[in-house]
């Protein structure tokens, strides 16, 4: 007796469905293999660079040099005679502005170079920072073909970044200091003594650090100097790491801990070196 | 005809999406947060395609972000796993209109909220009190969802335009 109920197409649709879920988590074991396998070899390297490449160029299309520029001028300038004048004086204080904010740019560069010239840097821009809202990384346009490898420093004029978590042929993602994932020793300027300073989830939004295991029986006060101790392989030692704030004692001297803010506005800055020696 | 212009729609999203996200949104912040782009073009690509397509698509995601943050397959799977939930709702409980991608934006970024929170804690070994994680999550999903709207807006004014098209075809 035929009911009129067509249960083929069920059927059908199962199958559609146990195969897809079948392919896809293979697929997705496959894509988290191929990290987990080729982690320390070039294969995940050069697939990243072919990604990065195309946003590296978007980048630069946006931040052209001043020779660009000059060919507008002539173009501008050919194109409308009876506002020239205006124009020129227009272009020519573009012109002086975009000097202006390229020697601000080399001149911070050069004062990274002088800060850190017992060390071999390269330079490097930030081209763009942590989608997520828990980490603070950036990546910079300096890769493996630059000599950059995995752990070594970063630092700005005024004081430490971070440190390279990862590397393309072409880019590095760079760790910074304010990552609660990150622990830097340091030395208390006014006492000589040790002590450690990491990113916090509670002070993630401010922007500032925490100073633990201080030395018991210690007097620290706000507007001690906080410098890398050199303890460990992956920071040189006397590189500025912040300034201290506010003492926080609590019950125990164990326990207390002392908020940091950074010598170097990390949202801020645009340029970084990377200690390469 | 419509397939295929959908299929081109969807891939622009992919890269506007991205591009966005690294060269725009990355740079906002409100009380410490910022619009995640790439999690909102998932559920814009769900409301409009079905199950099997948003989770390829989240899936491609998750691997280009981890490429480009050399974040070690850790987007790779939760974007494919966030992929398919909001696949599944999307093709089962909800329509294609503004509040749709304002529910699904919330529910999104609440799991993926979660989910980082857990990383970053386990990573740190310190965590923050629940109430403040509520505060942040807030902050978050306001952020979030105010971005989504404008563009669920826009891709639903392209989807009835299509539509309207389609419908001119046939008639």
């Amino acid at each position: 007796m035929d009911y009129g109920i067509d249960f083929s197409d069920n059927v059908q649709k199962r199958k559609k469905k146990l195969i897809f879920i079948a392919v896809f988590v293979v697929l997705v074991i496959m894509f988290v293999a191929f990290f987990f396998r080729n982690s320390n070899s070039k294969v995940v390297s050069k697939v990243a660079t072919v990604i990065s490449k195309p946003i590296i160029v978007v980048y630069d299309l946006f931040n052209k040099d001043e020779i660009d520029s000059m060919d507008l001028e002539t173009l501008r300038a050919e194109y409308d005679e009876l506002k020239r004048q205006k124009e020129e004086l227009e272009i020519q204080a573009l012109e002086s502005q975009k000097i202006l904010d390229d020697n601000k740019m080399l001149k911070e560069m050069l004062d990274i170079k002088k800060e850190y010239q017992h060390y071999k840097t390269v330079m490097g821009k930030i081209v763009y920072r942590e989608h997520d809202n828990w980490t603070q990384t950036f990546t910079i346009n300096v890769g493996s073909n630059d000599g950059v490898q995995v752990d070594q420093t970063v630092v700005h004029k005024d004081g430490l970044v971070g440190y390279i978590s990862s590397v393309t042929d072409t880019t590095a993602t760079v760790t910074t200091i304010l990552d609660v994932s990150t622990s830097v020793s340091v030395n208390i300027s006014t006492i000589n003594e040790p002590a450690v300073v990491n990113g916090d989830l509670n002070l993630k939004s401010q922007n500032k650090l925490k100073l633990t295991y201080i030395p018991l029986d210690t007097e620290i006060a706000v507007s001690d100097m906080l410098y890398t101790s050199g303890i460990g392989v992956k920071y040189p030692s006397s590189i500025p790491v912040g300034r201290i704030i506010e003492v926080v004692n609590n019950k125990n001297d164990v326990n207390r801990y002392a908020l940091v803010e950074p010598c170097v506005d990390i949202s801020k800055i645009s340029e970084v070196a990377v200690i390469i020696n | 005809m419509r397939k295929v212009v959908k299929t081109i729609i969807t891939i622009l999203l992919f890269i506007i999406s991205i591009l966005l996200q690294l060269f725009v949104f990355n740079n906002i912040t409100l009380f410490g947060f910022k619009p995640n782009m790439l999690i909102i073009s998932v559920i814009l690509v769900g409301m409009y395609t079905n199950i099997y397509s948003t989770a390829f698509y989240a899936l491609l995601l998750g691997f280009t972000t981890d490429l480009l943050f050399g974040t070690s397959g850790f987007y790779t799977v939760i974007y494919s796993i966030l992929g398919i939930v909001i696949g599944y709702v999307s093709d089962n409980y909800m329509k294609e209109n503004i509040f749709s991608a304002i529910i699904l934006t919330a529910g999104g970024i609440t799991i993926l909220e979660i989910i980082e929170y857990i990383r970053a804690m386990a990573v740190s070994a310190n965590y923050i009190g629940f109430m403040h994680f509520v505060g942040d999550l807030l902050v978050s999903i306001l952020l979030n969802v105010a971005i989504a709207s404008v563009f669920a807006f826009v891709l639903g004014k392209i989807n009835a335009l299509l539509e309207k098209k389609q419908d001119n075809i046939y008639w």
